[in-house]
């Protein structure tokens, strides 16, 4: 008997095996609690048809509430569209915005690294030409630049 | 007007995915439209000797089904408190000189509060298999699913309603 309510419990029973383990606990003289447990599930009435289930319509309501659940997702799917096209708004006039600003900036190399240092490059022009004219028998410009690139 | 398990079978069956639509239709969740269609061809299977296999079958299995996702629907909005129910023991024990027959009452009660607290699907294969007849193959052409699966359902469903009377007895 256990063997079979082993088996009912675990689903693997047969209809057979299940009526027969319905008789042996129904002809049983002494059970223990569990045993009684089982004689009561398999005594468990069937499901039973209400009168209603063929004859109750409520297509109305089912139609109704599709519509709605259908205009909810329309309309979920408008604010994120909206929300969409304000992100892309927005991301275009950051871009336009932050285009027109200027963006002077000098960058020179000096020995290698660049630097934006305007004080710091200055002084070294500066250096630099005062170099050149320490170099040059001319004070010309003219004649200066003809020194430079023709040593 | 009577239909056979056959002609439910050769009928009725076939319906499953037009029902299914409808479920899916209603719930966009495909757990919820299966829930659906399985209870709609359970109550197809339990009027089948009012059902009659011609034209009238198929816009009444849609009505059906409509009305099962309405159900489900209303359900789901209500809140189902199992306070009082479970504030309900057994106040004496077996091994006293107990009068059985209170003692069967509680079992029945019990087990009446264990199959509700079963998911529907559950529920409905633990009393579809208490019908006369009903094996394995046949809930599985009733309600569409797989021997498998309802043999896996069918031993979840009864160990919880074993062990539920069985914490409170």
């Amino acid at each position: 008997m256990n063997k079979l309510i082993d088996k009912y419990l675990s689903g693997s029973s047969t209809r057979e095996e299940e009526q027969a383990l319905r008789r042996m606990l129904d002809d049983a003289v002494l059970l223990t609690p569990e045993q009684r447990i089982v004689q009561a599930m398999l005594q468990a009435e069937p499901m039973q048809a209400e009168p209603q289930w063929l004859t109750e319509d409520d297509s109305d309501e089912y139609d109704r509430l599709v519509a709605v659940r259908y205009s909810r997702v329309r309309l979920l799917w408008r604010w994120v569209s909206v929300a969409a096209v304000v992100c892309v708004a927005v991301g275009i006039a950051i871009a336009l915005f932050t285009s027109h600003e200027p963006t002077n900036c000098t960058v020179a190399c000096i020995y290698g690294q660049e630097t934006t240092d305007e004080a710091l490059v200055l002084s070294m022009m500066e250096g630099t030409m005062q170099s050149v004219l320490a170099c040059s028998s001319t004070e010309s410009l003219e004649g200066q630049l003809t020194d430079i690139l023709n040593p | 007007m009577s239909m056979t398990p056959s002609e439910y079978i050769t009928h009725v069956a076939p319906l499953r995915p037009l029902l299914l639509g409808v479920g899916r239709n209603f719930f966009h969740s495909e757990e919820e439209a299966e829930d659906a269609v399985q209870e709609t061809l359970l109550r197809l299977w339990l009027c089948r000797d009012r059902l009659a296999a011609d034209d009238s079958l198929r816009p009444m299995a849609l009505r059906v089904a409509r009305n099962v996702c309405v159900s489900m629907w209303r359900k789901a909005r209500l809140r189902e408190t199992l306070t009082l129910e479970e504030g309900h023991t057994a106040t004496r024990p077996a091994t006293d000189q107990a009068d059985s027959r209170l003692l069967a009452d509680d079992r029945q009660f019990l087990l009446d509060m264990a199959l509700r607290r079963l998911s529907p699907s559950e529920r409905r294969l633990f009393l579809l298999r208490q019908e006369p007849d009903m094996n394995l193959d046949l809930m599985a052409r009733i309600t569409g699913m797989q021997p498998r699966s309802i043999s896996s359902k069918l031993s979840a469903a009864r160990r919880k309603v074993y062990d539920f009377i069985k914490q409170r007895l």
